[in-house]
């Protein structure tokens, strides 16, 4: 399955592909949807649903730094690509190919993302996107629904992602009388 | 004591300006100054191969380098030779180089493990079985925490080609009667492969005496870098082993074959199963940890971690809030333990330890320690482990067990 991303179908390409569950799937993206940030968010929603599901999925027109933690995904930027001015800075660099020749327009777009995502950390959003200021169990109760990483049901790896979120002061996490509530902030 | 920790220096680190207290020795101990000299002397001033590879004066150098260190190996297990030693990456790599390479027939085909397995002595066998290679028997499924020979040797038959047995359990750190199974097995036709990943930092081990066909260890867990192990292997079983992994390294001649085709003439001894460079760096750290352990002797580490562990076992046990596993008795420096109040999260306590005490972080391993199986038949679901080493002390102890009692408080 082929989908179309611009800004202005994204809401509904999103719910196409929900419905349509494909095991294989291609996103296109247009330059509109990536000069915004709520194309990117929906994008990304859509990606989590495909990876969530297991399916095949590839992205095509979208540089690393759009997506931190997708770059398996990506496909290359194909011919014509140019050369990102920033590369020598993006610790995404090695794994980039440059900027697809059909966002020449907004090649000022592209610029080094902060930091990229690993799984556990993936998986740690994931837990509170869907349900948010919930207690170490819940926390891992709800890990065994999320595929992007399973290996954290018992050993609790994802707290080790999840303190770095706490760093980064994406997450919080606060103590009372024994037990952990962790929050996407 | 203060010259032994003193050797350790990662002991000095501070994290968020607070002490360091180690408990998750059964996982990896911390790393002694000898590795860390001998690692930075082969990175720093060879840094080249061996084996009967490269010529040259460097490869030469590390050649016998590596040569010293299978000796020791050689000796530290009591094998009749340094052949006798494959180096692996660890004692899982071991343990699958015997699941894939042991010479099972029709007729012998049948692998006995235990309940109290990690993980990593159970599924390359399971995963044999999923094959329809091999049929597997788990000794010690049901019952209390006690698992006595009997209940191994009652599943041997005449089928039986192999025993893989834990030396010491890595949740209860209890041992196991590898030499009376030992005895069944080969009086059965079988052979005996031990995992003594748990056994070595305090216990010293003969193969020979003991009836072992086969062991597999960790360098990691005796003060080895991560990624190097060994696995013994009886000169003539390891005759019998087929390939594992093969490539450079593992041949005497490679000879035109039959229309022409190139074929290869394996090396019968440890050889064989090294294919492609080796972790040399490893290997020489591999031999400084056991130099390190023989100065330490390790009948004094056992005398002091035994100290420890039963001091933890007889506190812990008197609290009503916790619960103890294992049978009790001999046992290696492991303590594991779960909360009897269900409401009580292990991981939450766990957080608790890195994160709230006021001048120590105190490292511990929570959750199933790769024994789901074990876990799961005993009815517990997270379990605490604590394990000790030469370094720690029973001041420790003290601080862990004050963190216990001041969490239990915060909860009521
Ligand atoms: S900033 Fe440039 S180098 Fe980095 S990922 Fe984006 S396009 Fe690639």
């Amino acid at each position: 399955m082929k989908l179309e991303f611009k800004l202005k179908n994204s809401a509904q390409a999103l719910k196409s592909l929900k419905k349509a569950r494909p095991k294989e799937v291609l996103f296109a993206v247009d330059s509109t949807l990536l000069a915004s940030a709520e194309g990117l968010a929906v994008l990304r929603l859509a990606a989590d649903f495909c990876i969530e599901r297991g399916a095949g999925l590839r992205i095509e027109g979208v540089s690393p730094c759009f997506m931190p933690g997708y770059s398996r995904y990506l496909l290359p930027a194909g011919t014509g690509a140019l050369a990102c001015p920033e590369k020598e800075r993006c610790f995404l660099g090695g794994v980039c190919s440059g900027i697809p020749a059909k966002h020449a327009g907004i090649a000022g777009a592209f610029k080094p993302p902060p930091r990229i995502f690993t799984d556990l950390e993936k998986c740690m959003l994931a837990i509170l996107a869907r349900k948010n200021g919930i207690t170490t169990a819940q926390v891992l109760k709800a890990a065994k629904g999320i595929k992007i990483c399973a290996s954290c049901s018992k050993e609790g790896e994802v707290f080790r992602a999840a303190e770095r979120l706490v760093k980064f002061g994406l997450v919080s996490k606060k103590y009372n009388r024994g037990v952990y509530i962790w929050e996407k902030i | 004591m203060k010259n032994i920790r003193a050797q350790f220096p990662a002991l000095r680190r501070r994290v968020n300006g607070k002490k360091i207290v180690y408990f998750d020795n059964a996982c990896s101990v911390l790393k002694p100054r000898p590795v860390i000299k001998a690692v930075d002397h082969y990175l720093s001033v060879l840094g080249v191969c061996a084996g009967g590879r490269s010529g040259h004066a460097l490869s030469a150098i590390t050649e016998e380098l590596c040569h010293e260190a299978r000796v020791k190996t050689s000796a530290f297990l009591n094998a009749a030779s340094p052949s006798e030693i494959i180096f692996t990456s660890n004692t899982t790599e071991g343990i699958n180089l015997v699941a894939k390479s042991f010479p099972f027939t029709r007729a012998k085909n049948e692998v006995v493990v235990t309940a109290f397995d990690h993980h990593s002595n159970m599924l390359p066998f399971l995963e044999e079985q999923r094959k329809g290679n091999i049929k597997v028997k788990i000794a010690g499924l049901d019952g209390g925490w006690a698992l006595d020979a009997d209940r191994i040797c009652g599943l041997i038959t005449a089928r039986t080609a192999l025993v893989s047995l834990p030396r010491a359990s890595n949740v209860t750190g209890q041992f196991f009667p590898v030499e009376e199974v030992a005895r069944e097995a080969h009086r059965k036709g079988a052979v005996v492969l031990a995992d003594a990943a748990q056994y070595l930092s305090t216990c010293r081990e003969d193969v020979r005496a003991a009836g072992i066909d086969m062991l597999a260890f960790s360098g990691h867990k005796l003060g080895a870098p991560p990624g190097i192990g060994a696995l013994y292997c009886r000169t003539a079983l390891m005759r019998k082993l087929k390939n594992f992994k093969v490539g450079g390294g593992t041949v005497s001649n490679v000879v035109p074959g039959a229309g022409g085709a190139p074929q290869a003439r394996y090396f019968s001894d440890f050889r064989r199963f090294e294919a492609g460079i080796q972790n040399y760096s490893g290997i020489l750290g591999l031999g400084a940890a056991l130099d390190f352990l023989a100065e330490a002797g390790l009948e004094r580490i056992k005398r002091h971690t035994d100290g420890i562990t039963a001091f933890c076992k007889r506190r812990l046990a008197a609290m009503e809030t916790v619960e103890v596993l294992g049978p009790g008795g001999a046992c290696g420096p492991i303590v594991s333990f779960a909360f009897r109040d269900k409401r009580i999260f292990a991981q939450d306590f766990n957080l608790f330890l890195n994160n709230e005490l006021p001048r120590h972080v105190v490292c511990v391993r929570c959750g199933s320690h790769c024994a789901i199986p074990l876990h799961r038949a005993r009815g517990v679901s997270q379990s605490l482990r604590l394990s000790f080493f030469i370094y720690n002390t029973e001041s420790e102890v003290r601080v862990f067990l004050e963190a216990l009692e001041e969490y239990l408080r915060s909860v009521r």
